[in-house]
């Protein structure tokens, strides 16, 4: 096949132009049928922004790939990430537009990841974590659907800045498009670079002050997905390789900073007696602002968290087990958010102190 | 009849006392206490050299420790005092928060008593930078959390005490009458030729926390009316700036503080006006003082010091409400003033009373075993069940700091 390496270029080229060329004309048709996120006591912008970036992204990267044939001759291998990915991009649309009850999205997430198991992508093994290795098929179906679950949602979560899921998207396909040239799997590599490509063309929308558009649930719903998909299907291809534990690594090292800071999340608003699924401001971007950093700094300061993560990861992966890197990741992080809450909390107590002491009505 | 309970006084530099509020504070329990309870003052090492370290000191024993008691060392300096206090005392009266992170140790393991006093909301201080914020915060609530009683001496700290963990703080405040009334001699008025006018008086240090620039800036718009103001000036850039801008005022008068007491004390006792501009958390040892003085008080308006005052001193906010003050209060408003700070000087900050206050606390805690929560336990059930039982009131309850809103 030849003609991929031409093709690992040009179609990520492609859907990099398209995006550009594309997106100002649906932000003056979001505009117009009001797709638009409306500023409110949580959100930090004061006008309305389109709601296209997930849209863009998808629609761009599906004609990239089109175009430059890379579909379908393979479609089947494929066809479970384009699908599922699709369904949680309408699912989002309509999410964005008028707002779903958060048990429908989660029904409907939970019937894409029993989808993603029944076509034979899964979790096979626990490769040593806790000294577990083979699992039996209920738990495989038990786990996959919960990682699936957990990741979309923790990845939809994390959209909560500019550049933020965009970012930890790129670097996530970048990782997983480096694992899929090494393994040679250059229908995965083209399907992630072109992804990359459409991504870049949306941050610069998204970084932009003038022609500003968001992901929406829409993105951060179908990129999540894409993400956690792929990356079980790449662990899939290199068990029993020797590559496996850095492929293990690499995906968890991707992954694991938006999964457990919403954890992190569930647990607090569990913990005061609310639902977990109560929007509040308590995220690691909300924690960072609260350092009084701008926002495109806390963008760049989770980015290059995450970064330190998945390199961290990586290297542990190479020198310990798979288990102690895990809990070195979580304990790391641990300790930033914890510092992060408290500067939080001092911020939130030093405005109540100062109500306090000027308040006259006694 | 058994031996007297042994209290233990830890945090403090030590005593005799030559430094702040807490060690005057202890200097006094020990003076009002000492034949009631067995008391130990856990004294800093650095601050006494060995030659003038005493064994016992008006009836209690003190005890020296080789660390500042102040800035970082306090946090291993209170962690000492405490450890060695676990062995040897009934009740431990920790004066700060610094070394709280022993606490939890000692409720665990021990069957000591532990007050504290958390001293205004140190955490939020203008001169800690981050991290020692971030300390502060997190040892409060340690502190909070792990002693039988916590202290505020301020009802607003008590306010925030409850908000934030629920706990019921005791409100004892500091003694004044230690204070001079001095009447200034002539050497004084040729040393100070200001004292034979009116004037206006302030002494703190010179923080932007404490409002000298608002004050300062007040009195360069009112040329007809003297103010003097005590302070370390050449410590911080924010002083020395001031210093050189009030050069051209020749009714601001900035002076170098004044060790010797008697002469402070001359100085602040015959001033027209005492203005208060502090803001940080907490009752001030300094306009308590100035109560009892009996001065006229033009206090920087933070809920702090209008509960010091009662509400009924002179009040401001910013450098224009201090000049209408200033211009327009009579001087029977102003003796109105200082006679009714007089008077609750005289009936609150007495160190007679503080130290029954705190002798009070030593007998309650002896009997304490778990700390009480003023929020009650219903607050913690299911609002859907107390719908159904008609009685979801129970989930909502009103607290004594609520009113105020």
């Amino acid at each position: 096949m030849e003609k991929n390496y031409i093709t690992l270029i040009i179609s990520p080229l492609i859907a990099l132009i398209l995006v550009l060329v594309l997106t100002p004309f649906f932000r003056r048709i979001a505009f117009k049928i009001n797709f638009v996120d409306k500023p409110n006591y949580r959100k930090s912008h004061f006008t309305a922004i389109p709601l296209i970036g997930g849209f863009m992204v998808f629609l761009c990267a599906t004609i990239a790939l089109t175009i430059s044939k890379i579909v379908e001759p393979d479609f089947q291998q494929i066809s479970p990430l384009i699908i599922g990915s699709f369904i949680l991009l309408v699912m989002g649309i309509i999410d964005d537009k008028v707002n779903l009850k958060a048990s429908i999205k989660l029904i409907i997430q939970l019937g894409v990841a029993v989808f993603v198991y029944l076509s034979g992508i899964k979790i096979e093994s626990l490769f040593g974590i806790l000294g577990i290795n083979e699992i039996p098929e209920i738990f495989k179906f038990i786990l996959t659907v919960i990682i699936i679950t957990g990741t979309v949602n923790a990845f939809n979560l994390s959209d909560g800045i500019d550049g933020l899921a965009g970012g930890l998207a790129i670097i996530g396909f970048t990782s997983f498009s480096i694992i899929a040239l090494v393994h040679q799997q250059y229908l995965f590599a083209s399907l992630f670079l072109t992804i990359i490509g459409a991504l870049i063309g949306f941050l610069k929308y998204n970084l932009s002050k003038k022609h500003k558009i968001f992901m929406g649930d829409a993105g951060s719903l179908f990129l999540g997905y894409i993400l956690v998909v792929s990356g079980i299907m790449l662990i899939q291809e290199s068990t029993n390789t020797p590559d496996i534990t850095r492929t293990l690594s690499t995906v968890i090292g991707v992954l694991i900073l938006p999964v457990i800071d919403s954890i992190r999340v569930y647990r607090k608003r569990i913990q005061k007696g609310f639902s977990p699924f109560r929007a509040d401001k308590t995220h690691l971007h909300h924690l960072l602002i609260g350092l009084k950093l701008e926002h495109k700094k806390a963008t760049l300061v989770i980015v290059v968290t995450a970064i330190t993560l998945l390199l961290l990861s990586i290297f542990a992966g190479e020198y310990f087990s798979n288990t102690a890197t895990i809990i070195l990741l979580l304990f790391l992080f641990s300790i930033i958010s914890r510092f992060l809450s408290m500067n939080n909390e001092i911020n939130e107590w030093r405005k109540k102190i100062h109500e306090l002491e000027n308040d006259n009505r006694s | 009849m058994k031996g007297k309970k042994k209290i233990a006084i830890i945090g403090s530099v030590g005593v005799p006392a030559t430094y702040g509020g807490f060690e005057t504070l202890t200097e006094h329990l020990v003076d009002n206490l000492a034949d009631q309870y067995d008391i130990t003052v856990y004294c800093s090492g650095k601050k006494y050299p060995k030659e003038k370290r005493l064994n016992t000191y008006k009836g209690a024993k003190l005890k020296y420790i080789p660390l500042d008691a102040n800035g970082f060392q306090s946090i291993a300096y209170d962690a000492i005092s405490i450890f060695h206090a676990v062995f040897r005392s009934d009740v431990l009266l920790i004066l700060g928060v610094a070394g709280s992170w022993m606490l939890p140790f000692v409720k665990y393991f021990t069957k000591k008593k532990i007050i504290i006093s958390i001293d205004g909301v140190e955490w939020k201080r203008d001169k800690w930078n981050r991290v020692v914020q971030w300390y502060l915060f997190w040892a409060e609530k340690i502190a909070v959390k792990y002693s039988h009683i916590d202290i505020s001496d301020n009802e607003s700290i008590q306010d925030y005490t409850a908000m934030r963990y629920g706990s019921l703080s005791r409100i004892i405040e500091y003694g004044a009458d230690h204070t001079l009334k001095v009447v200034p001699t002539e050497e004084d008025k040729i040393e100070f030729p200001f004292l034979s006018k009116p004037y206006a008086f302030k002494v703190c240090r010179i923080e932007p926390e404490n409002n000298v620039h608002e004050v300062l800036e007040a009195f360069m718009e009112l040329p007809d009316h003297i103010l003097v103001m005590v302070g370390n000036w050449n410590n911080s850039e924010f002083g020395k700036f001031f210093r050189e801008k009030c050069k051209d005022y020749e009714n601001i008068i900035l002076l170098d503080p004044i060790y010797d007491q008697r002469k402070l004390d001359a100085i602040r006792g015959n001033a027209h006006i005492y203005i208060h501009g502090h803001s940080a958390g907490g009752t001030n040892p300094s306009l308590v003082e100035a109560m009892y003085l009996g001065l006229p008080i033009m206090a920087f308006n933070v809920s702090y010091n209008r509960k010091t005052t009662e509400e009924k001193a002179l009040y401001f906010r910013n450098q224009f409400d201090l000049i209408d003050l200033v211009q327009e209060t009579s001087k029977e408003t102003l003796k109105e003033v200082g006679l009714q700070m007089d008077e609750i000087a005289k009936r609150r900050y007495t160190w007679k009373t503080i130290a029954i206050k705190y002798s009070a606390l030593f007998e309650e805690v002896m009997d304490m075993k778990k700390k009480g929560n003023i929020n009650s336990n219903t607050k913690d059930l299911d609002e859907k069940t107390l719908l159904e039982m008609n009685i979801a009131h129970l989930k909502h309850q009103k607290n004594f700091y609520d009113h105020k809103k």
